[in-house]
């Protein structure tokens, strides 16, 4: 196999990954994949080192999420300049929509999967909220590690992984009312 | 706030986004890398692709060559700096050309400019002014807002 074709391998096995924390971050999937294909075309550059490493997995990982964090401060303030004029109205009109799926809720829990609509609820959450809560549940990150990344301070994070849990918690307990259960 | 429900909430969020398995990437992202990478491998300099002995192997031929260049330069010192002048001198011709041109053009744009009458210089002037503010401004105005940063 020629060099290429390794990395097709190596690719193949770390993509779902990848494209999941660069998604997950973003909630866009065309930038995740545009994210992705800059992560792989920065680990084709250190393949010789990456191809026999044992810790591939977690420098991807890492460059996916600083690239998705770079991603997001390089847009936020012109993504800001038009979705904060909307903004309040948006989060008004999430609870009709969530409301309105709730009244066929059986049906919706036979059709989708729980991870699935897990998934969707934590992307349907506002940027400031949804990141700093992937980055301390899903990246394993400390509260001062998400403050210093995102440049802001350690108590305006605490309140947005606050604010993004119990948007979660909303929203799932009108989804899955077993798991609600346990929480209050 | 009760602190166990915010133990318990985070407990049961954690539990929930770390069962979350990764989502599937779409098939076309591999495709989008490869010939992503085969373009990048196409347009990049061969040196980049050579394998280190031949880039050493290379650097030093290169240096024996100029270090052969230097010592048959000092051989013949006398035949190269007439080559040289001859070879300036050729190229000097087009350059002094373009400069009697330009000369020319200079000095028919400043015949045209005294004809002109007073009123009609000043609002050639202000025209100019105006639009180069125009064009700056509104450029400044687009780009700030543009590319507005934190």
């Amino acid at each position: 196999m020629t060099d290429t074709q390794h990395f097709e391998v190596f690719m193949s096995n770390y993509q779902d990954m990848v494209y999941s924390t660069a998604l997950r971050l973003t909630a866009n999937p065309a930038e995740a994949q545009d994210i992705s294909q800059e992560v792989f075309l920065r680990a084709y550059q250190h393949f010789q080192e990456l191809q026999s490493s044992s810790t591939a997995g977690g420098w991807l990982r890492t460059v996916a999420r600083n690239l998705s964090l770079n991603h997001l401060s390089r847009y936020r303030s012109r993504w800001s300049f038009f979705s904060e004029m909307a903004g309040s109205r948006n989060e008004e009109d999430q609870g009709e929509v969530d409301f309105a799926a709730a009244q066929d809720l059986g049906a919706e829990l036979e059709r989708q999967d729980q991870n699935d609509m897990v998934e969707r609820a934590l992307q349907a959450l506002p940027t400031d909220q949804r990141v700093p809560l992937v980055l301390f549940h899903m990246e394993g990150l400390k509260y001062e590690e998400i403050a210093d990344k995102l440049r802001v301070s350690v108590g305006k994070v605490k309140t947005d992984i606050f604010r993004g849990r119990e948007a979660l918690r909303r929203k799932l307990r009108l989804q899955i009312p077993e798991a609600c259960e346990r929480i209050s | 706030m009760n602190p166990d429900y915010e133990h318990i909430l985070a407990a049961e969020v954690d539990r929930q986004l770390k069962a979350l398995p990764n989502l599937r990437a779409p098939a076309e992202l591999s495709a989008r890398v490869m010939a992503n990478i085969d373009h990048r491998q196409v347009r990049s300099p061969a040196w980049v692709i050579l394998p280190l002995p031949v880039r050493l192997l290379a650097i030093a031929v290169m240096l024996a060559g100029f270090v052969a260049v230097c010592l048959l330069s000092a051989h013949f010192r006398e035949a190269i700096a007439l080559e040289l002048e001859g070879a300036l001198r050729v190229l000097w011709q087009p350059f002094s050309t373009a400069v009697n041109l330009m000369g020319t053009l200079g000095s028919a744009c400043l015949v045209v400019l005294k004809n002109l009458s007073t009123f009609v210089l000043t609002a050639l002037l202000i025209m100019a002014a105006v639009a180069y503010f125009v064009w700056v401004y509104l450029g400044t105005l687009w780009f700030r807002i543009a590319f507005r940063r934190c």
